[in-house]
């Protein structure tokens, strides 16, 4: 019997406040692979990712997360994710290893399990001054690496990543490149990511998908030459066709 | 229950840590007995001064038992406006701040996040309540009250009461923060349950309407309306707490976070 994919999205169409913002979104996440969605802003790209993470109900097509569909995915399933969307788990009132520790609790980690998992990322991560202090006192690019930490700390079989490299500095870039591959590689993991940085995507992604206007448009091979000029073509034969 | 110690150590870690949480416990345990103290002294002095004469329609017992109904009057309005900012705070933040998204997708569920919040508020502020009360003991030794008699240790406990009362009646303001998505939506509501209070009072209702009751029957409205609250009259607040709570909780079981508008 197969497995069921992490993700599997399938003619999803969705609203916000009368209008429509996806149109017939087709996409799929095996594990251990890393899948980008690449976008102009308004694209629909943190739309998709909510929908998969249940926090938006479709209009129609469906949406499913290791079979389950979102909307009702049991407590098992999102033990079993990670998710850094906007401002998630950024409390600044407490510390940076606080946020890590509580996020890791409360995707079901005992104490024990959630401390050795805090030290693991916040090692991983090489945070451990900001994880002595409190988040509202340290820049956004520190913010977002304790914030990337908390999503991981539970080492979770899917990551959803909203725009993960704000912020960050190019070595942190670094660090978090080297997370994902050992999340997919070693551990089994799939990943969803979303980015503006096509050169960052190229480098990651074993899939890229390109939104526009609520469609998906195309599908690129990461190792195909110069993605970002292959991305324009296929946004402005996207706006020739009046696909909107 | 994995997932409700998850989310009551975590909503616990959050009020430890808020500016809020610190200064409504120092409020209600050092601000509000100390208040009744000083108007137990202004009630006692010879001064003919505005705050003098108000203080003496206050005070309607004698010795301890009169420090104890004057704490109590001022803690049973500061406990509802004080506990029920907190509240507001424990159930809008992250709706204010934007970040209900960390409170969902996750195995444990909303209902238990909300559950965990109310458990947490009523813990914090049965421990402020109970602190008051044994500030209220403390600043009336300084005033020479003598020993306190069996009657004076009813009147303490009538405080104890009335204040838990007051508390149970702040769960409706934890569904406005909730449904109105933010705390400032529940600061309105407190604000407005507040002033209905006294328009409730002054109409003749007080001992009927919940939120005026616990301090009716302490002396706020004097003696004679203190000795017509009824047990039944009492048992109002209870409800009235028991349905907020459980209505906050089928709100966050029912209702989607705003990104899912």
């Amino acid at each position: 019997m197969n497995r069921p994919q992490p993700i599997n999205v399938d003619g999803l169409e969705c609203g916000y406040r009368g209008r429509r913002v996806l149109h017939g979104i087709d996409l799929s996440l095996d594990a251990g692979r890393i899948h980008a969605i690449v976008g102009l802003n308004g694209a629909g790209k943190t739309t998709v990712m909510r929908a998969t993470l249940g926090m938006l109900r479709p209009d129609a097509g469906a949406v499913r997360v290791f079979g389950h569909p979102a909307v009702t995915a049991p407590a098992r399933v999102w033990a079993r994710i990670g998710y850094l969307i906007g401002t998630a788990f950024s409390y600044g009132e407490l510390t940076g290893g606080e946020n890590i520790y509580s996020a890791a609790r409360l995707h079901g980690l005992s104490r024990t399990a959630a401390r050795e998992a805090t030290n693991e990322v916040i090692t991983g991560f090489a945070i451990d001054t900001e994880a002595g202090r409190r988040v509202r006192t340290l820049s956004l690019g520190n913010r977002q690496r304790v914030a990337l930490a908390a999503a991981v700390a539970h080492r979770p079989e899917l990551l959803v990543l909203d725009e993960p490299t704000i912020g960050l500095d190019p070595l942190a870039v670094v660090r978090l490149r080297h997370m994902l591959r050992q999340l997919t590689a070693e551990h089994g993991a799939a990943v969803l990511v979303s980015s503006h940085h096509l050169d960052e995507v190229s480098r990651i992604a074993d899939d890229i998908t390109v939104i526009h206007r609520g469609r998906v448009i195309a599908t690129i091979d990461p190792g195909d030459a110069d993605l970002e000029k292959q991305f324009f073509d296929l946004v402005y034969a996207a706006e020739l066709r009046g696909e909107s | 229950m994995t997932g409700l110690a998850a989310a009551i150590g975590f909503e616990w870690l959050k009020l430890r840590r808020s500016v809020v949480a610190w200064t409504a416990s120092i409020v209600l345990v050092l601000v509000a007995p100390l208040l009744a103290t000083g108007l137990l002294l202004a009630a006692r002095s010879d001064s003919d001064s505005q705050l003098a004469i108000k203080a003496r329609i206050m005070v309607t017992d004698t010795g301890w038992s009169a420090q104890f109904a004057v704490a109590g009057q001022f803690l049973s309005v500061a406990v509802f406006v004080v506990v029920g900012i907190v509240a507001c705070w424990v159930f809008g933040r992250e709706y204010t701040d934007h970040a209900v998204g960390a409170l969902v997708s996750l195995p444990v569920r909303r209902t238990m996040i909300a559950s965990a919040k109310l458990v947490v508020v009523a813990a914090w502020a049965a421990a402020v309540c109970v602190s008051a009360t044994l500030t209220t003991v403390v600043a009336g030794l300084p005033n020479g009250l003598g020993s306190p008699r069996t009657h004076d240790w009813l009147v303490l406990g009538k405080l104890a009461v009335a204040a838990l009362l007051t508390v149970a009646m702040t769960t409706p303001l934890a569904l406005a923060a909730s449904a109105g998505r933010g705390y400032l939506t529940g600061i309105a509501v407190l604000l407005a349950l507040v002033v209905t209070t006294q328009i409730a009072t002054a109409a003749g209702l007080g001992g009927w309407f919940p939120y005026a009751a616990p301090g009716l029957w302490l002396g706020l409205g004097g003696h004679e309306a203190a000795t017509h609250i009824t047990a039944v009259q009492l048992l109002v607040p209870i409800l009235v707490g028991v349905a907020g709570a459980a209505a906050t909780i089928a709100w966050w079981h029912r209702t989607p976070p705003p990104e899912a508008v």
